[in-house]
């Protein structure tokens, strides 16, 4: 399966929980996401960036598990942003129609700038 | 009846339903003066299997393409016969009949003394009756060892080729090499001609769960009477029932043969398409909402209306086929998918369905990674 040549690496800057993920995120690779991701959203960030520049394929899998990480934060307050191109890595998110649902940028400086603006007035 | 006939009252008879084929080649045998044996095909529609008759006269199995499912294509009947006397030499064949749906066929190698079509009919039939009382049918139709999954999905879907009022209507799944929780379903009611095509994340049991709990709360809203938005939000909410982030993409569509006029809800499913008569493709990119089984904020169905009449042809498909990977390293894709189209030209429902299901095997000698599931409504004069 494709998804074992995947990678994904956290770094926390600025109190901001940036996963990066760079191959294919399909069913193989979704399950040993789990681990990476369930750490990140245990940190005490007060908000998590999922980087997808450097995804090539992600099938619902994937899309399912960016769902799970947008609801737990959601009900802790806490913010998602996801970093994903425009054109066919969007593809996935625009044919489930998930890309209006979902905080979605298409560069890390994009998302990162997105959780760092200064919280409106509830 | 003649008295010398033997309907399919009489062939189940006494017999239990696990020698019902073994009686039916019997009674052929006796009936054409030579031995007889019985065929159907594999679940793949890609293989003919002797269910009963002398193993030393009658091969055990041989490639032939030509089903959807395991429902034999009318139109390739001379294809079959092509097959069968190169596999064996001159002989004869009957196609064993429910209804107008061929399920099998009788097969000789000698000539017959008379001509088996009335009884292929009621054998046909009396096959068709006891494959619900035993697994001696499905047994032989499964080449290789199912999935809990695969055996679901089996069970689920509903008969492959149909004519319904005003159409044709062919669908099929071919399974990935881990079922992957596709289905399709489609009923003539009253209120129209309801096609539904539908994706489960994941695969195999718990895809395979997901689709059941699916196809169970779509039926059960069709059947209280509920129209399209009814049906998806009933659905959606079953699903969403179940708590996970899975979820599943679907077209629900309702068809007017009278008004030529499909209506349709598309969740997070890629658009359906119409093959015109004249051999464009017309993609229906209207509205379209997410997947079943998730929530945010909004909820809201849009419907979306195409004319489609006679001369149309409509497809619906799930990405199974679209991201299947090809032989040169990428996948067949939108682009690939109106070449096949283009090639395959004018055809029958069934045709349309076994020949993307071979471009979709013949793309690539690997296994297919998720399921690829197809539904075409033919319209009629």
């Amino acid at each position: 399966m494709h998804g074992e040549s995947s990678e994904a690496r956290t770094t926390i800057l600025d109190e901001v929980a940036i996963v990066e993920i760079r191959g294919e995120l399909d069913l193989a690779f979704t399950i040993k996401l789990k681990p990476e991701l369930n750490a990140a959203l245990r940190t005490p960030a007060r908000a998590v960036i999922i980087d997808l520049e450097a995804v090539s394929l992600i099938d619902s899998s994937g899309i399912a598990l960016l769902l799970n990480a947008f609801r737990r934060l959601d009900s802790d307050g806490r913010r998602l942003a996801i970093a994903c191109p425009t054109g066919s890595q969007r593809r996935a998110f625009e044919v489930t129609a998930l890309d209006r649902q979902l905080p979605m940028y298409a560069t890390r400086q994009e998302a990162l700038a997105a959780v760092s603006a200064t919280r409106p007035p509830e | 009846m003649g008295s010398d006939e033997p309907d399919a009252v009489d062939l189940l008879g006494e017999a239990l339903p696990h020698v019902v084929p073994e009686r039916i080649v019997e009674v052929a045998s006796e009936q054409a003066g030579c031995p007889v044996a019985a065929y159907v095909l594999d679940v793949e529609g890609l293989f003919a299997l002797r269910l009963a008759g002398d193993g030393d006269r009658f091969p055990e199995r041989f490639r032939a393409p030509v089903g959807v499912g395991p429902e034999l294509i009318p139109e390739a009947l001379p294809v079959l016969r092509r097959l069968v006397s190169d596999r064996v030499g001159p002989s004869t064949l009957w196609p064993l009949m429910v209804r107008d749906r061929i399920m099998g066929f009788l097969l000789a190698r000698d000539p017959a003394a008379r001509d088996l079509d009335a009884l292929a009919m009621q054998a046909g039939l009396a096959l068709e009756l006891a494959s619900g009382y035993t697994d001696v049918v499905h047994s032989v139709r499964r080449r290789k060892d199912m999935q809990p999954a695969a055996e679901i999905q089996q069970d689920l879907l509903p008969p492959r080729l149909a004519h319904v009022e005003d159409g044709d209507v062919a669908a099929g799944v071919l399974p990935g090499y881990d079922v992957g929780g596709d289905f399709f379903d489609y009923a003539s009611n009253a209120d129209g001609l309801w096609l539904v095509i539908a994706d489960a994340t994941g695969k195999g049991n718990s895809a395979a769960a997901l689709s059941s709990l699916a196809i169970g709360a779509l039926r059960a809203a069709r059947r209280a009477g509920a129209g399209l938005q009814e049906t998806a939000r009933l659905t959606d909410e079953a699903i969403r029932g179940l708590e996970t982030e899975r979820y599943l993409t679907a077209v629900l569509a309702s068809w007017d043969a009278r008004r030529h006029r499909l209506r349709f809800i598309n969740c997070g499913h890629p658009s359906p398409l119409i093959v015109r008569a004249g051999g464009h493709v017309e993609e229906l990119d209207g509205e379209r909402t997410y997947p079943l089984g998730i929530r945010f904020k909004e909820r809201l169905f849009p419907t979306v209306s195409a004319e489609l009449g006679p001369g149309d042809r409509l497809l619906l498909y799930s990405d199974g086929l679209t991201e299947r990977q090809t032989s040169d390293g990428s996948r067949i894709g939108d682009d690939g998918l109106r070449g096949i189209l283009a090639e395959l030209g004018v055809v029958s429902a069934a045709m349309m369905v076994r020949g993307l299901q071979d471009a979709v095997l013949d793309a690539s000698p690997e296994p297919l990674r998720d399921d690829a599931t197809l539904l075409v409504l033919e319209p009629h004069d």
